[in-house]
């Protein structure tokens, strides 16, 4: 039962109709054949029993009159006539004293004999009687085989029409049911469609019908094309501030509450930038607890992130948001650099006028000392050597921190041609870089002009190489650019095979008189960082096992 | 001349008055039709109006020609000769058949019976025609007795058809094992009915006997009398009248010049008394 009940669920509508019209004409068709043959057998046996009844009846007079005068032929002839049709295959008239008056089986009931009274269901009596009471029995055989055959034409007939009718109502109801269902399959297909998203499948579609599910399918239609229009209201609408986050520079991220991403303004959607900052941010547990606990407001974490080749500061906030975590990500790198720099500058100049001032006076006391040092006063000229050089030294010493003290003034700015310069600094240093058998590969624009110190340019240039060259090997490859950058300013890299500077030592590079070197004055690279500064530009060094880049942007025209 | 003209006005009302022909269904029941037509080809051939009177039985038939109920009628020999001891009525014509105005007494049964003789029938059902009819009743009643019987002890059970016919068809359905009949409607009903007369078979002949005549009271005027033998003896050679005594089984109706029911006359004469008195 089961199983046709799962079956019956599983067919088509059409089908589950066709079926139960099937099952309703054949259990009607069973239900009215059954009474059609007891009501025929019925009526059949009520017309034999009446036909016989009548004929009796119309003869009732000649047949009592045959039995008194004991006419047996006439008597005979009379159950013959009743007996000689379809309805009935024998009858007898027995009299009351169970002798058989006449029989038409005459090979079996002869006249006189007891007659044995049949116990058939197929028997018919009728009493005879007369002033004194019964004077016979009629019992008729009815001609069941015949009756069985009128019965089952008559069925057949009935039966046949029926099941035409069935069938044509089948036939119909499977029309019917067709019609229908192929208008809810269309409009299942339009669902889908909808579903797909592939809304030029969806249109509206005449039907000859003007019927219930006809007017569904309109307004279904209708409420499709009101969709579709909202739909694309709201892609758009999304689209719109989907571009307008996307071009924030603050990531959003929104997360459940066990911080799994499930949003993010940038794409891809979550992107590399975020996986470290949430885990940085994920590291802290004692955030973690607070963020638990908060229910409103918002927490702030300030988070640095050691990238490959350059840290990276950002601001984490974060803040719940119904049952997720609205969690930003500011990029404050270039503020926090900004502020390194300005207090890098501020340093530099405080340091470069007690230099200035220190120089000179050790200048004005060194010199004259040396005038007066006269030949003969010279102990040895071995003490002279040493003296002269450590008066040289102490000159250099303090020339470097007058270089450092004072850069080249900006009123010493003119319009020149970078590549001159480079090629300049490129004869003056030939000799060192043949020396450490190194190489020099250079590409500039070699048109590219701008309004600067070409003494600090050059200041800038020959203590890059230099620090290049001391941090190279044997058969290393300098590399030198030059380009325009961003509008109004050009970059110069300076670039080494070198072995790398460890992140503790690059952070300090910038500082005067740090130096790895054992006669270095530790001014070189600070000098680079004041003119660097002074001429507005941006120093960003990316150092690795690959080697050290110096990345240097200036404006062309730092006035403009 | 008065004599003449009384002799005429007797005719008109002579005329005036139908004839009546008496039938029995004894012997021609099965073909009332034809005889209506006998009494048409009658009345055109003789000119005079006829009119059919049936009658049950042979006792009916002999009361009508006795009161004059009838003028003429078509009896069994055996009526005629008990009707002639009490009503003046003379034979006007004979059946003929195969060139003789005699016929037999047949016993017949079923045909697959055993029965060889009618003193074979001994306890069984027998089925006589009419009491009257001498092909029917009166001769096997007299065979029986002179074998030593009476038929009412003889036979279990004697049923009457008052129909020759009915007495082969009692015979045929089964609903008597035997059956005494006119052979003259023997051979006729077995060209009618074959398939019903194959189910029988003549066990034993009788006669022959003189034929059932046709009768006519005495008093009815001998120029009808004539012109009615004249017209049942132009039936043979009439084309319509063949047709009706082939129905019948008859050749042609004639008035022999030497006939007799004597043999009829004394076999009542012999019963007479364990029969019907």
């Amino acid at each position: 039962m089961g199983v046709i009940k799962r079956g019956f669920y599983r067919l088509s509508i059409v089908s589950k109709i066709a079926a139960t019209l099937f099952l309703i004409a054949t259990l009607s068709i069973l239900i009215v054949t059954l009474l059609h043959i007891w009501q025929t057998k019925h009526t059949i046996d009520s017309l034999v029993r009446d036909f016989i009844a009548v004929n009796i009846e119309g003869s009732e007079d000649m047949i009592i009159k045959s039995i008194f005068a004991d006419d047996r032929w006439a008597l005979y002839k009379f159950v013959k006539s009743i007996s000689d049709n379809n309805f009935v295959t024998e009858i007898g008239l027995i009299a009351p004293d169970n002798r058989v008056i006449v029989h038409t089986d005459t090979a079996r009931w002869r006249m006189d004999s007891v007659f044995g009274w049949p116990a058939k269901p197929d028997w018919i009596e009728i009493e005879l009687s007369g002033h004194d009471g019964v004077v016979g029995t009629f019992v008729v055989r009815k001609n069941s085989t015949h009756l069985d055959g009128l019965i089952m034409q008559i069925i057949q007939r009935g039966v046949g029409i029926f099941l035409l009718l069935s069938l044509l109502s089948i036939a119909a109801g499977v029309f019917i049911s067709g019609r229908i269902v192929g208008r809810l399959k269309v409009l299942l297909s339009h669902i889908d469609a909808i579903l797909d998203k592939k809304w030029e499948k969806v249109g509206s579609v005449h039907f000859d019908e003007q019927d219930e599910i006809t007017r569904i399918l309109d307004a279904f239609y209708e409420m499709a094309r009101e969709l579709q229009n909202h739909i694309q209201k709201l892609g758009e609408t999304n689209h719109f501030y989907h571009e307008i986050l996307s071009q924030i520079d603050t990531t959003i991220l929104i997360c459940d509450l066990r911080f799994k991403p499930l949003f993010s303004n940038k794409t891809p959607a979550i992107d590399d930038r975020i996986d470290p900052a949430l885990e940085a941010l994920l590291a802290d547990r004692k955030l973690l607890g607070q963020i638990g606990a908060l229910s409103d407001g918002t927490l702030q974490k300030e988070l640095r992130l050691q990238g490959r080749l350059r840290a990276k500061n950002l601001v984490a906030t974060v803040a719940p948001l119904e049952d997720r975590l609205l969690i930003t990500f500011a990029n404050i790198t270039r503020v926090r650099e900004l502020e390194e720099q300005f207090l890098t500058a501020q340093t530099l100049s405080l340091v470069g006028q007690l230099s200035a001032a220190l120089a000179h006076e050790l200048k004005n006391l060194i010199v004259p000392l040396r005038l007066l040092l006269s030949d003969e006063e010279v102990p040895s000229p071995e003490d002279l050597r040493i003296i002269r050089t450590t008066t040289d030294k102490l000159n250099r010493l303090i020339t470097g921190f007058l270089n450092f003290a004072k850069p080249p003034s900006q009123d010493e700015r003119n319009w020149v041609r970078l590549a001159d310069l480079i090629d300049e600094t490129q004869s003056l240093l030939a000799g060192r870089l043949a020396g450490a058998h190194l190489h020099l590969s250079i590409s500039l624009d070699r048109d590219l002009k701008a309004n600067l110190s070409a003494k600090g340019f050059e200041i800038v240039l020959i203590n890059l190489l230099l620090n290049a060259i001391d941090a190279s090997s044997p058969g290393d490859t300098l590399s030198v650019s030059l380009f325009s950058s961003e509008s109004g300013r050009f970059r110069l890299s300076v670039a080494d095979e070198g072995s790398g500077i460890e992140p503790a030592i690059l952070e300090r590079i910038h500082e005067p008189f740090f130096t790895t070197k054992t006669d270095g004055t530790g001014l070189g690279l600070s000098t680079v960082y004041r003119i660097v500064y002074d001429m507005g530009g941006q120093i960003d060094v990316k150092s690795g096992s690959e080697g050290t880049c110096f990345d240097i942007e200036i404006p062309i025209d730092k006035e403009l | 001349m008065r004599m003449a003209l009384l002799l005429f006005l007797f005719i008109l009302c002579a005329s005036a008055q139908p004839l009546r022909f008496g039938i029995t269904s004894v012997a021609i029941k099965d073909d009332l039709f034809a005889v209506r037509e006998w009494a048409n080809f009658l009345e055109q051939k003789s000119g005079l109006e006829i009119q059919v009177v049936f009658a049950k039985n042979y006792d009916e038939i002999r009361y009508l020609l006795e009161n004059g109920g009838v003028d003429f009628a078509y009896v069994c020999g055996a009526t005629y000769i008990e009707t002639k001891e009490s009503a003046p009525i003379e034979v006007l014509a004979l059946p003929f058949v195969y060139q003789e105005a005699t016929y037999e007494s047949l016993v017949i049964a079923a045909a697959n019976s055993p029965f060889e003789s009618l003193l074979d029938f001994e306890n069984a059902h027998y089925a006589f025609s009419d009491p009257r009819s001498n092909s029917g009743a009166i001769v096997p009643i007299y065979t029986l007795r002179e074998a030593g019987y009476n038929y009412r002890h003889f036979f279990k059970r004697v049923i009457y058809t008052y129909d020759h016919a009915e007495s082969i068809q009692a015979v045929a359905e089964g609903f008597v094992d035997g059956a005494s009949v006119d052979s003259i409607v023997y051979e006729n009903f077995r060209n009618i009915h074959p398939q019903i007369a194959d189910r029988v078979r003549v066990v034993e002949r009788f006669g022959p006997f003189t034929t059932t005549p046709i009768v006519v009271r005495q008093s009815v005027d001998r120029a009808h009398r004539n012109a009615l033998l004249l017209a049942l003896e132009q039936m043979s050679q009439d084309p319509q009248g063949r047709k009706i005594l082939e129905r019948f089984g008859i050749e042609r109706f004639a008035k022999p010049e030497h006939y007799n029911y004597d043999e009829i006359s004394e076999m009542i004469q012999r019963i007479r008394g364990s029969v019907w008195e």
